[in-house]
């Protein structure tokens, strides 16, 4: 799994992911989900497009990234996930959890909006 | 006076000069450094040691190597040498050796008038050493070797005799100038200190004497160990029968070529070493040669079975075959063999057994019949070569589907029963061969149902070792074919190969692996294809599973490709968290494997997984739904695997290992 991060403007943050998202790599998601949150961002998307495979552990990852940004006032929003992740997302109930965007861009002005 | 001492000078300036290369200068008495050595600038740290008169031992400059020096302490005269060396070959021990021998020759000369012979004598030795170092470029022979340097020793220095001892601790042998033998020579091995100086008589007396070694009784002896890396491979000596006539400048010779010849029989014995690992090497290549031209080309088409072989040969031990042949009634005979020892004996024998087999299975239609035969016709060649041969014969009936076998000592024949899904094993029926030319074996029939595999294996199977050191054994083999079935047996060796490799981790092959299969097709009716598998039980490896699950998608029976992929993604999903759950929960951070299958039915995927953790116990309680204000961060895996199955269950079998089986049905969505 490759985790690329961009920081477009003060506060935004674009987490790229690629590759599997699964028991071995969601440790190293989370770690870098929660220094993030520690750094204080308003608005974190996680862009999905190329992850090819994620599972619970992932999912948790996402979960703990989510809640550790709320705790600080901010938010992770998810762009573009495939088909395999949509349904782990769907059957978990996580759809209802988490903004899905259908790119970064519209992810990020979402941010925007809700930003005070 | 003056002159003699200029020659002498010059000889030595010559003889490191044809020796190294390079330059020399000597200074006796309290001669000044002229700051240069021919013609050659002296280096500022060269220089500092003249002057302060300390010894340098090399120093590297960039265009070559510089050696200082003086006197031991406790020597009357003062000679210094400064010499200059393109190379560092070691020669800074020689240059103090010559320093101290000159040095010697000095002093001695203020105490008696004996300067012309005790520099002859200093000569002699110097050529001695330079031509020590000739013998060790030249003698490949260790005898050679030694005999030159006693005889060369004996001409330079005053003594009776001059002795060196070698060998190791099954044994050691004297070599002397005068060509006797030396009496007990372990003895001084075992006294001699192990410093690498040389000592008196008066230090090794009363060891020698306590030995009841003649040579307590000498008058003088000087003895030097002869190390190697630290190995004390022998000693060279000087005996004499006049008290106290060997001096300190015999002590200081002695000492500098023990040294030399110590290093020199390191040197040799490594060679050797190397020699002989190179010639077994070949043979090896040789012997893997042998057995791998008898193992026969193909295996025979035989109407409701199937078969399949592998041979996998270990570097270092190499005795395990398989063989096939016809007999005249049409029946099929298999031979699976392991000759005991390695390298060309073994497959000579093995060649043995190839040739009796073919020459005996066309006629015999009893496989006890035919070890028996062999046994008989084997056993001076076994005994002369000291070794035994384990061998299994079946033959395969062609009249209806079943075999009778013979076990000649071999390890256990495995049988997989499909109908009861269990493992049974097939015991020896007699002794190995080569044990007792009398011994009588005795054939078993066996029935075969459709679906039942007949494993024929060599003991590097059952004895793959782990890092921890225990063997797979029948229980773990067990294993491997309860999980592999109802596999074809192509799919099914390719697991048990695999399997022996994860077992093993990093440990290399230690013995052969053969393995030889037969399988009794199932009656037609159900088409399925067989998947087995095996993974370390590591979060690495799940995702070999996963892909594995994802690549089966555009081959399953549904008609809609997208329908196709979402299937397997599905069911790979569901897979990745139940062997995700697996390994971190039943192995707890142990070493292990996962092995399994899956099944691809014509309405439905099908998985099977076998582990030897603790027992699963899944939460009863009702999955609450997701607070979306206050999501959990654990427990989605189950909720997937419940979500994406049909059927998912555990159950605990017997020796503590759990089946999980995972069914996802190809319903809502239009089959083939």
């Amino acid at each position: 799994m490759k985790i690329e991060i961009e920081r477009p403007k003060p506060g935004r943050v674009i987490v790229r992911l690629q590759g599997r998202l699964d028991a071995d790599t969601a440790p190293g998601l989370k770690e870098q989900l929660h220094e993030i949150a520690r750094t204080g961002a308003e608005s974190v998307v996680v862009d999905m497009q190329a992850v090819n495979f994620i599972d619970s552990s992932g999912l948790s990852a996402l979960v703990s990234g989510l809640k550790a940004l709320r705790q600080q006032g901010g938010a992770l929003n998810l762009s573009q996930p495939q088909t395999q992740a949509l349904t782990a997302l769907r059957l978990t109930m996580l759809d209802r959890v988490f903004p899905i965007f259908t790119s970064v861009e519209e992810a990020l002005s979402e941010g925007d909006l809700l930003a005070p | 006076m003056e002159g003699d001492l200029g020659s002498v000078f010059k000889s030595i300036k010559r003889l490191w000069h044809t020796t190294t290369g390079g330059g020399l200068a000597v200074l006796g008495g309290n001669d000044r450094p002229s700051g240069s050595v021919q013609g050659r600038k002296l280096p500022a740290a060269v220089q500092r040691a003249l002057i302060e008169e300390s010894p340098l031992d090399a120093l590297k400059t960039g265009r070559g190597f510089w050696w200082v020096t003086s006197p031991s302490p406790g020597l009357l005269g003062r000679v210094q040498l400064i010499a200059w060396a393109p190379n560092d070959e070691g020669w800074g021990h020689f240059l103090q050796t010559w320093t101290d021998m000159l040095a010697f020759s000095l002093g001695e000369k203020a105490v008696a008038d004996r300067l012309t012979e005790a520099l002859v004598d200093a000569w002699d030795r110097l050529t001695f050493l330079y031509e020590l170092t000739h013998i060790a470029g030249q003698v490949t022979e260790l005898p050679d070797m030694l005999s030159s340097v006693v005889r060369l020793l004996a001409q330079v220095v005053s003594a009776e005799e001059v002795f060196l001892v070698t060998g190791d601790d099954s044994g050691w042998e004297s070599v002397t100038a005068s060509g006797d033998l030396l009496s007990q020579p372990a003895a001084l091995v075992e006294n001699i200190p192990r410093t690498g100086r040389p000592v008196g008589l008066v230090e090794i007396q009363p060891a020698l004497a306590q030995a009841e070694s003649p040579l307590a009784q000498v008058g003088d002896l000087l003895v030097a160990p002869l190390l190697g890396e630290g190995n004390l491979s022998g000693v060279i000596g000087l005996l004499d029968s006049r008290q106290s006539c060997f001096d300190s400048s015999d002590m200081q010779l002695l000492a500098s070529v023990a040294e030399q010849v110590g290093a020199l029989i390191e040197a040799v014995r490594a060679r050797a070493a190397r020699q002989e690992s190179q010639r077994l090497e070949h043979e090896l290549e040789i012997a893997a040669g042998i057995q791998a031209s008898l193992l026969p080309v193909g295996l025979p088409r035989i109407a409701g079975l199937e078969l399949a072989a592998y041979l996998r040969p270990a570097r270092r031990i190499g005795g395990d075959f398989y063989d096939v042949a016809e007999a005249k009634t049409g029946e099929t005979m298999l031979l699976l063999a392991d000759v005991a020892g390695k390298g060309t004996p073994a497959a000579i024998l093995t060649a043995l057994v190839h040739a009796i087999f073919h020459g005996e299975a066309s006629h015999r239609r009893d496989p006890a019949d035919l070890l028996q035969v062999i046994n008989q016709l084997l056993q001076p060649d076994l005994e002369k070569a000291e070794a035994f041969v384990t061998a299994v014969i079946v033959r395969l009936e062609s009249e209806s589907i079943g075999f009778s076998y013979a076990s000649a000592g071999h390890v256990d024949a495995a049988l997989w029963r499909n109908l009861e899904q269990r493992v049974e094993f097939l015991p020896a029926t007699g002794l190995p061969l080569g044990i007792d030319p009398t011994c009588t074996y005795h054939s078993h029939p066996v029935a075969l149902n459709p679906g039942d595999v007949l494993y024929l294996y060599s003991d590097g199977v059952t004895e793959a070792e782990n890092p921890e050191g225990a063997f797979l054994g029948l229980r773990g083999l067990s294993d491997i074919i309860n999980a592999t079935n109802p596999a074809q047996v192509e799919e099914q060796l390719r697991v048990i190969v695999e399997s022996l490799d994860v077992y093993r981790r990093d440990l290399l092959l230690r013995d052969d692996v053969t393995l030889l299969l037969v399988r009794a097709l199932p009656e037609n009716g159900v088409s399925r294809e067989v998947i087995p598998f095996v993974i370390p039980a590591e979060l690495t490896a799940v995702s070999q599973l996963v892909d594995l699950v994802r690549n089966l998608g555009p081959t399953l029976p549904i008609s809609n490709p997208k329908h196709r992929r979402q299937m397997a993604d599905d069911f790979a999903l569901a897979l990745s968290e139940v062997v995700t759950n697996q390994i971190e929960h039943a192995f707890q951070g142990r070493k292990g494997q996962v092995l399994g299958r899956v099944i691809v039915e014509a309405d439905q995927l099908v998985a099977d997984l076998y582990d030897s953790g603790v027992p699963f116990q899944p939460s009863k309680s009702p999955q609450i739904p997701v607070d979306s204000d206050d999501p959990p961060e654990r427990g989605y895996g189950l909720r997937l695997v419940r979500g994406l199955l049909d059927i998912f269950e555990c159950r605990r079998l017997e020796g503590e290992r759990n089946h999980w089986h995972l069914v996802k049905k190809f319903s809502g969505v239009d089959k083939l």
